[in-house]
């Protein structure tokens, strides 16, 4: 067990002592295939990085266009340590091997054991990567992206829809402040409107005269000031209102009958007699 | 046989499998832009969005015109049901007989029209019976707050919104807005999807456009010019009213009274007694269909002394106190010519030609001018062209083309030429402007859809006769309404300077007819520092212009002087060299200088010159009634 350890441990440099009976050398041989058996997946682990570094170093490493063509199989049973061990194996074991680091009782071994059987079995090894997942864990990670995809698209959805509701909402909205703003201005039109007809002469006149009695003056008098009542001591008999007094309004006259002096007066007075 | 079977079949599979595929690639790809369009006509909607239309205020800002959103009810046929059930319902609230309803709801389109911008309450019964098929839209309709008035000015708009005449044609492009457009996405009952807002293009209110024009004068002038048609039993009349100093045309009054059956609705109704010898009601006036005092000229008659006085005097051929020989008649070119009124031969100066409107003494003027100068001044007073004032279909006046021997006779005293309304006024107010001539002017601005104002700039003046001429012409003007043909425009204490026309109505079949004149009087107050200058045409009456027109422009004038808050100026002498008229000679001799006729004389000034006044309803008598060819016009 130690040598296996060794020689696993010291991967392509161990050789076969010389002086070892053939008997013991396939012993030996069978106690190396078993070690290296049970240490499989390191070796794989191994050989994936001699092939890579073969790679980088511009080579093309024999043992990687092995392992290439050839698919990945299961590790040896544990009671295939003590029985015979195919010499591919054990030359995929010891990957020196094929670099003709083998000793001759090894190659007779590996020559002497039929392989045909073991060619035709399907191989499923593959070189993986580091921190590749396997199938169920691919599965459970499928699994919850589907779920969260879907929960995603469910809220997505319900927000979609939310968002057209809240849509119509506004557009209703819109129409009716909408249709509130044309009334408005139409409103406003027609208030518009009726002013300007209240406003008009034809209303104001039709009112004074029909409604209120109101009647044009058949006759215009125009009253100039006197130049007495233009001098500022006449200005003073205005009462303290503002208002024209009786002494005020003696000082005008009627200034179409001027040539006609006084005797008019009594006319244009009659006409001031109303006013404040 | 199988395989050649199943071979064929799979030929004949394969082919229509291509033909297929063919035309799904035509559908989808070259044929697909009109595709998408027919499918996107079914729910997608284009909404044209009618840009207001903006309103005609007056000078003060009041509307003249407006728009206003009114309902349009319309009909899809294709989505009527019971066309007879609809249309009886629909009738009674419309207006509209059911027949017709029905044969327009049966109509094969889908749309037609069933009644057009409905007032608000109509629109609502409408809705209240919830037709199937029956809609409704907004549209503007044209309202003229003021009724009838200043209509010929303002013209018309047809149902499309689109001006048809009057300012309403010569600022369509102005008024009328910009119209905005959207496109919506709508369900089949045409309501608009949630969000369906594919594109939007707001409108643009039109401009509004302000006149000059002041509307109670305006009504004022058309209430006065209403009053005078009826007393003067005149067919039509033209009263315009100017502001001196910036040429704006203040009012312009267009009446007609109306002929056979063809009256309309008269936007001043005139309560006047019905002149002697009349019977039934009282025909009232109504506006124009046209601005007639732009777009049709008349023979001026004896308004046209002022241009050939104030070109003589200009011209240095005369001077105001100039006496002239006046004989009854005169002869030129082998044609008597007579004044209006017989007379004995006078010794007038140029004042007591023009205060008596002697046709006689202005020809005498004119001969001394020439023609050459009279025509030069005739242009230069604005006769023979356009004003600028832009008015649609304007007259430029006519003017002779040809010049006999007798037009030295006949052009100087308004006969053989024709203008219009405003361009004599204007030439008037050339003289109130101290020789100056202001183009008259009827937009003042226009204001933006954003309430920004746009003045229209004024046009330039240009000076006619020096400011001694025209100072010596208003003097002489004055004299006329003081004791010559104007007395009837005398409103004292103002000082009105005017003159008083007279021409005959000319005849379809050639001439003129007798007994029918034009009468008219133009000038301006206060004659000391004119602000107002005035128009009036009364057309087609047997009344003088001094009986007729001056008292109608005396009472616009009145108006205006309070409109305008115009107090009276203090008196000045006359011009230099100016004498006055001479008021024994004044009465009877050129033209008879009337009292205005009865129930024209409101403002009942006395008659200061004391001329007798004709009978009324009396023709007077016409220069045309002797010799072979004379002057049918009188002043």
């Amino acid at each position: 067990m130690r040598r296996m350890s060794e020689g696993h441990g010291a991967p392509g440099t161990r050789r076969v002592p010389e002086r070892a009976r053939p008997s013991e050398a396939r012993a030996a041989a069978a106690a190396r295939l078993a070690g290296a058996t049970a240490n499989a997946d390191s070796v794989r682990r191994r050989m994936a990085e001699a092939a890579r570094r073969a790679e980088e170093a511009g080579g093309r490493a024999p043992v990687t266009r092995l392992a290439a063509r050839r698919p990945s199989r299961p590790a040896a049973p544990a009671a295939r340590a003590s029985g015979p061990v195919p010499g591919r194996a054990r030359a995929m074991a010891n990957p020196s091997a094929s670099d003709g680091m083998i000793g001759a009782a090894g190659l007779a071994a590996v020559r002497a054991e039929p392989v045909r059987e073991e060619e035709s079995r399907p191989r499923h090894l593959k070189v993986v990567r580091p921190g590749t997942l396997s199938a169920a864990q691919r599965r459970r990670r499928a699994r919850a992206v589907l779920i969260a995809s879907i929960g995603a698209a469910s809220v997505i959805a319900f927000a979609l829809v939310y968002l057209h509701v809240v849509l119509a909402q506004r557009q209703f909205r819109i129409d009716h402040l909408n249709s509130q703003v044309s009334k408005a201005q139409t409103s406003y039109q027609n208030l518009r409107l009726q002013v300007a007809e209240l406003g008009s002469p034809q209303h104001i006149i039709s009112t004074a005269e029909g409604s209120l009695g109101m009647v044009q003056p058949s006759k215009v008098v125009y009253l100039t000031p006197s130049p007495a009542a233009s001098t500022p001591s006449s200005r003073t008999s205005t009462s303290p209102k503002g208002t024209s007094s009786a002494s005020s309004a003696s000082a005008v006259r009627p200034a179409s009958q001027a040539p006609a002096g006084d005797a008019n007066w009594p006319v244009v007075k009659s006409q001031l007699a109303g006013t404040p | 046989m199988g395989r050649a079977r199943a071979f064929k079949m799979l030929l004949v599979v394969g082919a229509v499998f291509g033909v297929i595929c063919a035309k799904l690639v035509a559908i989808q790809g070259f044929d697909s832009a009109s595709y998408l369009a027919a499918g996107g006509s079914e729910w997608r909607q284009t909404i044209t969005l009618p840009g207001e239309r903006g309103a005609i205020l007056d000078r003060h800002g009041y509307e003249l015109a407006m728009s206003v959103p009114q309902t349009t009810i319309y009909a899809d046929p294709h989505q009527v049901g019971n066309a007879p059930a609809e249309a009886a319902s629909l009738a009674p609230v419309l207006g509209v007989a059911a027949t017709t309803l029905q044969r327009e709801m049966g109509e094969n389109a889908s749309f037609v029209y069933l009644a057009r911008t409905v007032d608000d309450a109509t629109a609502k019964k409408v809705t209240g019976l919830n037709l199937a098929g029956v809609y409704e839209l907004a549209e503007p309709k044209r309202f003229y707050p003021a009724g009838q008035l200043a209509s010929p000015l303002l013209g018309r708009v047809g149902t499309d919104g689109t001006g048809l005449s009057g300012l309403e044609y010569k600022f369509d492009s102005t008024l009328a807005g910009q119209a905005g457009r959207e496109v919506e996405e709508t369900d089949p009952r045409g309501r608009q999807l949630p969000g369906g807002i594919q594109s939007y293009q707001a409108p643009v209110a039109g401009q509004d456009v302000v006149l000059s024009i002041d509307e109670p004068l305006q009504y004022q002038a058309e209430q006065a010019l209403a009053q005078a048609l009826v007393a003067a039993k005149a067919h039509r009349g033209i009263a315009l009213l100017m502001d001196t100093r910036t040429g704006e045309v203040l009012a312009d009054a267009e009446l007609g009274i109306p002929q056979g059956t063809t009256a309309g609705t008269p936007a001043v109704p005139v309560a006047f007694p019905a002149p002697p010898g009349t019977t039934g009601p009282q025909v009232q006036p109504v506006e124009e269909p046209s601005a007639t005092s732009f777009t049709d000229v008349y023979e001026p008659g004896s308004v046209n002394k002022l241009i050939t006085i104030s070109a003589a005097l200009q011209e240095g051929v005369i001077k105001p106190s100039d006496v002239f020989t006046i004989p009854n008649s005169y002869t030129v070119a082998g044609t008597v010519f007579h004044d209006a009124e017989p007379h004995p031969t006078e010794h007038w100066t140029v004042t007591d030609i023009l205060a008596n409107s002697s046709n006689i003494g202005t020809t005498e003027i004119a001969q001394r001018l020439g023609k050459t100068d009279l025509m030069k001044f005739i242009h230069s007073y604005g006769l023979g062209s356009t004003t600028g004032i832009g008015f649609p279909g304007e007259s430029a006046g006519l003017l002779p083309t040809y010049w006999s021997g007798t037009s030295i006779a006949d052009v100087p005293i308004g006969q053989g030429i024709a203008v219009t309304a405003l361009q004599m006024l204007a030439a008037y107010n050339t003289i109130a402007n101290g020789g100056v001539y202001v183009p008259p002017r009827l937009v003042d601005a226009t204001i933006d859809a954003k309430g920004g104002e746009h003045l229209v700039a004024m046009a330039p003046t240009k000076r006619v006769v020096s400011s001694n001429v025209a100072a010596e012409m208003t003097t002489m003007l004055d004299e006329v309404v003081r004791v010559g043909t104007g007395t009837a425009a005398n409103l004292d204490p103002y000082t009105v300077a005017g003159k008083t026309g007279t021409a005959l109505v000319p005849s379809p079949s050639g001439g003129y007819e007798v007994g029918h004149y034009v009468a008219s009087f133009a000038g301006f107050v206060p004659a000391e520092q004119p602000r107002i200058t005035g128009m009036v045409v009364i057309d087609d009456t047997p009344d003088y212009g001094a009986a007729a027109s001056a008292p109608t422009f005396a009472t616009i004038a009145r108006d205006a002087l309070e409109e305008l808050s115009i107090p009276p100026m203090p008196k000045e002498p006359p011009a230099a060299g100016v004498p006055l008229a001479t008021t024994a000679t004044a009465t009877g001799a050129g033209e008879v200088a009337g009292a205005p006729i009865p129930g024209l004389d409101a403002t009942a000034r006395p008659a200061d010159g004391g001329a007798p006044a004709p009978a009324p309803g009396a023709a007077p008598a016409s220069g045309a009634t002797t010799g072979s060819r004379s002057s049918p016009q009188s002043g």
